[in-house]
């Protein structure tokens, strides 16, 4: 769906901005929102462009940047901290050659640390796009990611 | 999810099922007949006396009294109303909520409406972290099934009331949870938290009075209706009446939500979770989230309710218990919650924004041996006193609680 029909499922009510914005970033190949659907959506709602930049910087789910198909996002708060995520974390970086700015060598993944996911439960965990992922471990994260990588997993 | 009542507790109050309730499975049994009856059989004031008879208080961290809450938004006039839904759980180890919303959303439909219909509210909101899918996804098709029903919308149930509840989803911000930050970001902003007073209860979605109340805190409303007020003090102990959601979580050989009488003590749990893994020694247990406190060995049998833990200097929090063993490091988790705090600041105020880079400088040079404990405790000491809100203030539980073990 492009912006201006995802535009057409909200009222110019101000407080559809993150809602918005959501579909935006879900509608996208690369996840990501640019200026252009910024400028669209304000122009929209009759806001500033800068109150739209200024929300789209501030929830961690939303980037500028280029992004990537799959955005992963591992646990890293207590209790995965205990369960040790920060090696899960060097392992998907390793696996995927990630490089400065976590993206994967083959530009199909992100990798990024991110607070509590709720999911103490199966503690180690990560999001990949919107499906969970639990009790973590290198042959199981190997796993993911090559049904990722052969299509077999569309999230 | 793994989510067991106590065997302490003769009849659950919120985990009463084990499957998703549907409208159907919710109606079958008994859902949306305390709504109904509610609104044709009692004023709004006869409901707030209700709640304010049970003692609730406020699951979402600060235990604040619901019944009392509510009575000042009923007291006000305006134009509009709101009542709100807190679903952004976000404080780490926590995940009771996510259960609430994943099996009984209609309970949480049901509620929000009866506190509108009590405080005299004309529109509901349910703001739920968008890292929450499964949540979402149940919350949204129960809204459509209540909407198709006549449970939401105009005239519903024909008792001549009217009321709409609208979803918002979050992502990606702890503050968000903080009550103020929450209206922020429906109305649009950045999450920022406003200077209170004025509470929300006064003035605040759009400057409307607006109650806010946590997930948990709201799956309380219909059982305390319907069986009313002496039936849940029945329940917990005399100052924290009613049951608790505990998250229990870390080194233990089941984790999962434990429904369980407030006063239950951290042993019972712990025995609940099947004991510690791979049978090691229990070390200590962080109680409240990443803003709570340690409590250690020799504090077993401690019963945690709000008023037992407030006493011993630590805090029930969210109801978040991670246990801990003797092979965990309790010094880089120390660490990683500074480091949480430092990432999830908004940077609204200078002590928070400031202070929490310089408490982690701080904590290094402790655990090198060039500073002592004190110096730590001035500084979070003065975040405590000086932060805007509780982010700022939630660096000193967690480290006077580590220092003094
Ligand atoms: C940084 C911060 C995060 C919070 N996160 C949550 C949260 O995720 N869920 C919640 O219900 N309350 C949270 N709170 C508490 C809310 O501000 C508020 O007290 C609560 O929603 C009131 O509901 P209750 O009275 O039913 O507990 C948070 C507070 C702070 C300071
Ligand atoms: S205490 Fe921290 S999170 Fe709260 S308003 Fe100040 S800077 Fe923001």
């Amino acid at each position: 769906m492009d912006i201006e029909n995802i535009l057409k499922k909200y009222s110019k009510d101000k407080s559809y901005l993150l809602e918005i914005m959501h579909d935006a970033k879900e509608s996208k190949e690369n996840r990501s929102l640019d200026l252009n659907d910024l400028k669209v959506i304000s122009k929209y709602l009759n806001i500033n462009l800068s109150a739209a930049y200024g929300a789209a910087t501030f929830y961690s789910a939303f980037s500028l940047k280029l992004q990537a198909k799959y955005i992963i996002r591992v646990c890293s708060s207590t209790v995965c901290h205990i369960k040790k995520s920060y090696d899960i974390l060097l392992f998907l970086k390793s696996l995927l050659n990630c490089d400065d700015d976590n993206l994967s060598k083959d530009g199909l993944f992100a990798v990024s640390e991110v607070g509590c996911l709720g999911l103490c439960d199966i503690s180690p965990s990560m999001m990949i796009n919107n499906q969970v992922y639990g009790n973590l471990d290198e042959n199981s994260i190997k796993r993911i990611v090559e049904e990722l990588k052969n299509g077999s997993n569309g999230t | 999810m793994e989510a067991t009542a106590h065997k302490s507790l003769k009849e659950p109050i919120i985990i009463t099922t084990y499957q998703t309730q549907c409208l159907e499975d919710y109606i079958d049994n008994g859902g949306y007949e305390t709504l109904k009856n509610v609104l044709t059989k009692y004023k709004p004031n006869e409901i707030i006396e209700q709640i304010k008879a049970s003692e609730l208080l406020g699951r979402g961290g600060a235990a604040f009294p619901t019944g009392i809450k509510w009575n000042f938004t009923a007291q006000i006039k305006a134009d509009h109303k709101f009542v709100i839904c807190n679903a952004d759980e976000g404080e780490p180890g926590t995940f009771k909520d996510r259960w609430i919303l994943e099996h009984k959303p209609h309970s949480l439909i049901e509620a929000i409406s009866i506190c509108a219909y009590s405080v005299g509210g004309d529109k509901g909101y349910i703001y739920i972290r968008g890292e929450y899918a499964e949540s979402i996804n149940r919350v949204r098709k129960a809204l459509k099934e209540a909407y198709d029903n006549g449970f939401l919308g105009e005239n519903i149930l024909e008792s001549g009331f009217s009321f709409n509840i609208e979803l918002r989803r979050g992502d990606g911000s702890y503050v968000c949870g903080e009550e103020t930050a929450l209206i922020e970001s429906i109305e649009g902003k950045r999450a920022f938290p406003r200077f209170k007073p004025p509470f929300p209860g006064i003035k605040g979605l759009w400057g409307y009075p607006t109650v806010i109340n946590n997930v948990e805190t709201l799956a309380n409303i219909v059982p305390i209706i319907k069986n009313g007020a002496d039936w849940f003090k029945n329940y917990g102990t005399k100052q924290s009446s009613g049951t608790k959601l505990y998250s229990v979580s870390g080194s233990v050989n089941k984790s999962g939500v434990i429904e369980a009488n407030l006063g239950v003590t951290l042993k019972e749990l712990l025995d609940a979770a099947q004991g510690m893994k791979n049978n090691k020694v229990f070390k200590c247990a962080l109680i409240g989230g990443a803003s709570g406190g340690f409590v250690y060995k020799n504090e077993l049998d401690l019963p945690l309710s709000y008023e037992t833990l407030k006493e011993a200097g630590k805090t029930l929090g969210s109801g978040a218990v991670l246990f801990l063993s003797e092979d965990d490091n309790g010094e880089s988790l120390l660490k990683n919650i500074l480091t949480f705090f430092k990432h999830e600041s908004c940077g609204k105020c200078v002590p928070c924004r400031e202070g929490y880079p310089k408490l982690i400088a701080m904590y290094e040079a402790f655990l090198e041996n060039r500073i002592k404990a004190e110096n730590i405790m001035k500084l979070a000491d003065v975040m405590f006193k000086t932060s805007l809100c509780a982010l700022g203030q939630s660096a000193k539980m967690p480290l006077e609680t580590y220092f003094k073990s």
